[in-house]
């Protein structure tokens, strides 16, 4: 009896609560308000990809160019070591094998912001008989792979809690919304607050970091290392970094999960000081895009 | 004419290409910026930074240029948060000026240096406080008829032909006087007069001492009962002025008007001591 009245119960707020009727319910989620000034989500970018001759007939060379991209601004990005460019082909046309590495011949390719680089490479269309005299596809997937570093800056404004009260006591607001520098590449670090700023000089300050993938391609680990880790430093000043419960993140439909942070405010001398708090992930990352290369038949 | 002219701006472009002329207008790097002048009822003063936006280790120019509108005693002028820069040890991080007379004009010049690394563009506000002590004073015309003159102006209607003038300085901390009664008072009328503290300016004030605060009554006024002054004719406070949300506080005092002549005239006037402070800042970005 007890059990049929605890599953009739638990069946009336799992509806509820799937219905949307139960909006407060509580989660983990910081609502102190931060402003967010995102650099560039693009770094490389695969772009302009031909084939000639523009008609490829059965058993003719072909040539498949395309140029590579940085997309970062001059100003503020840094250049982009490419790790890996490969084409892969999985249709009938061969050109040595079915993966192409287009790096063979050149050692690190470096892209500057704003920086072009063009590739190509020669692939064979199939004999008229390999396509039984059909007309036939080649996907060619060009693949880019790099390394990168994904850098956030947030504002911790610090106050002494005399300057607060004297503030309050004037009428002036204490209360600012920080900033948050959220820079280049496909990877975004972002963080939240619980605690209003300015935060309170000696005190303890807890908040959620995580990261997104706002980019077309896939996050890895980069080469060497297993996991893809957030490390935070304060700045200036680097002997108070915070402290997180665990430092590894792993990404699960282009977000990751929140780590748990606590940072112990620095005892000021003077009445206020603006600190930044820096996360940082070192990624490596890789961006595809296809091409259907169409074969025509010859008449046999 | 024209061919006359080819030949210098030819010249002239193939200096800019060629990298001597480092200072052409529009170059990114000898951007001097001009912040807008700040007015207060106390002082003006303008910001000036060379450059406003610097690499890792660069050094920063600040000046500031300050205009009192009255005279104002122990002017300093000090860096509050210089945000990620540092200042060098040959530079003041508090730069005394003194006394100022009104509408001398003094600049104060810092230097900061920025870090050395820093991982993306840092959008940096410093912050600055000019701290000062300065006077405010009032003066008002206290109009006192008797009785028989008081009814006569009544009946003729001109009552109101009697000009009441007053004048204050301009300033950040005021005390504003006000009477139960429009003037002019009668012979042995009852006036109540209320004193209001009050921070005008956008800075902070510090508490006011009770002994930098003098209320001088004309002999047409007599107190009656007053519990925050002491004092007949000179009215000295009795407890410090502190400020909350911009105000601080009001006194009232029962006074007795007394007219010595049929239409005597006094003077009323006030005069405060203030210390005050006022913040500001200045954006500086230090790109990597």
């Amino acid at each position: 009896m007890k059990a049929r009245v605890f599953a009739t119960i638990s069946l009336v707020f799992a509806f509820l609560l799937l219905s949307g009727c139960i909006e407060n319910f509580p989660n983990y989620r910081a609502s102190v308000k931060v402003q967010t000034q995102e650099e560039t989500h693009d770094l490389l970018v695969i772009e302009d990809i031909k084939v000639t001759p523009s008609l490829v007939f059965t058993g003719t060379e072909f040539k498949v160019s395309f140029r590579i991209r940085h997309v970062g601004d001059p100003k503020t990005s840094a250049p982009v070591t490419i790790k890996e460019l490969k084409a892969y082909d999985f249709g009938p046309c061969s050109g040595g094998g079915h993966v192409l590495d287009l790096l063979k011949d050149s050692n690190n390719i470096v892209i500057y912001p704003g920086e072009v680089k063009y590739f190509s490479l020669t692939l064979t269309a199939p004999e008229r008989n390999e396509i039984a005299g059909l007309e036939a596809k080649c996907p060619i997937r060009i693949k880019v792979t790099y390394n990168y570093n994904a850098t956030t800056q947030v504002e911790a404004y610090v106050m002494k809690k005399e300057k607060i009260e004297k503030l309050e006591k004037a009428g002036k607001s204490p209360y600012y919304t920080p900033k948050q520098n959220v820079g280049i590449g496909p990877v975004k670090i972002y963080f939240e607050f619980f605690q209003p700023q300015p935060f309170e000089s000696g005190r303890k300050v807890v908040f959620l970091v995580y990261a997104k993938n706002l980019g077309d391609g896939d996050v890895n680990a980069p080469s060497g290392s297993k996991k893809l880790t957030i490390t935070l430093t304060q700045f200036p000043s680097e002997a108070n970094n915070p402290t997180c419960e665990k430092s590894d993140v792993k990404f699960f439909r282009g977000e990751t999960n929140k780590i748990k942070c606590t940072w112990n405010v620095p005892k000021l001398e003077e009445e206020e000081k603006m600190y930044y708090l820096i996360g940082k992930m070192n990624y490596e990352y890789s961006v595809e895009k296809v091409k259907e290369v169409i074969v025509k038949p010859l008449p046999g | 004419m024209i061919s006359r002219m080819l030949l210098p701006t030819f010249m002239l472009f193939i200096l800019a290409l060629s990298g001597c002329v480092t200072n052409f207008p529009f170059s990114y790097r000898s951007k001097v910026t001009v912040y807008e002048e700040t007015l207060t009822d106390d002082i003006a003063y303008t910001f000036e930074v060379y450059p406003s936006s610097v690499y890792e280790g660069e050094k920063v120019k600040i000046r500031v240029k300050l205009v009192p509108k009255k005279t104002l005693k122990n002017v300093n002028i000090s860096v509050v948060d210089p945000c990620i820069f540092t200042i060098p040890e040959n530079r003041k991080k508090t730069i005394t000026l003194g006394d100022l007379s009104a509408n001398t004009q003094r600049i104060a010049k810092f230097e900061l240096r920025a870090p050395e690394t820093v991982e993306m563009n840092t959008k940096c506000k410093i912050k600055f406080k000019i701290s000062y002590e300065a006077s405010f004073s009032a003066i008002s015309d206290v109009v006192v008829l008797s009785e028989a003159e008081y009814k006569e102006r009544a009946s003729s209607g001109t009552l109101n032909d009697i000009k009441i003038s007053s004048s204050k300085t301009p300033s950040a901390v005021e005390a504003r006087i006000s009477f139960s009664e429009e003037q002019p008072f009668r012979d042995g009328e009852e006036v109540f007069m209320s004193v209001e503290y009050l921070n005008i300016g956008n800075g902070i004030p510090d508490k006011i001492e009770k002994n930098n605060i003098k209320i001088n009554l004309p002999q047409n006024l007599e107190v009656e009962e007053c519990s925050d002054y002491s004092g007949e004719n000179e009215l000295t406070l009795s407890k410090n002025i502190e400020f909350y949300e911009k105000k601080g506080g009001k006194s009232v005092c029962k006074l007795r008007a007394k007219a010595n002549v049929p239409i005597d005239i006094g003077k009323l006037s006030i005069s405060v001591k203030y210390k005050y402070e006022i913040e500001d800042y200045i954006s500086v970005e230090v790109l990597p």
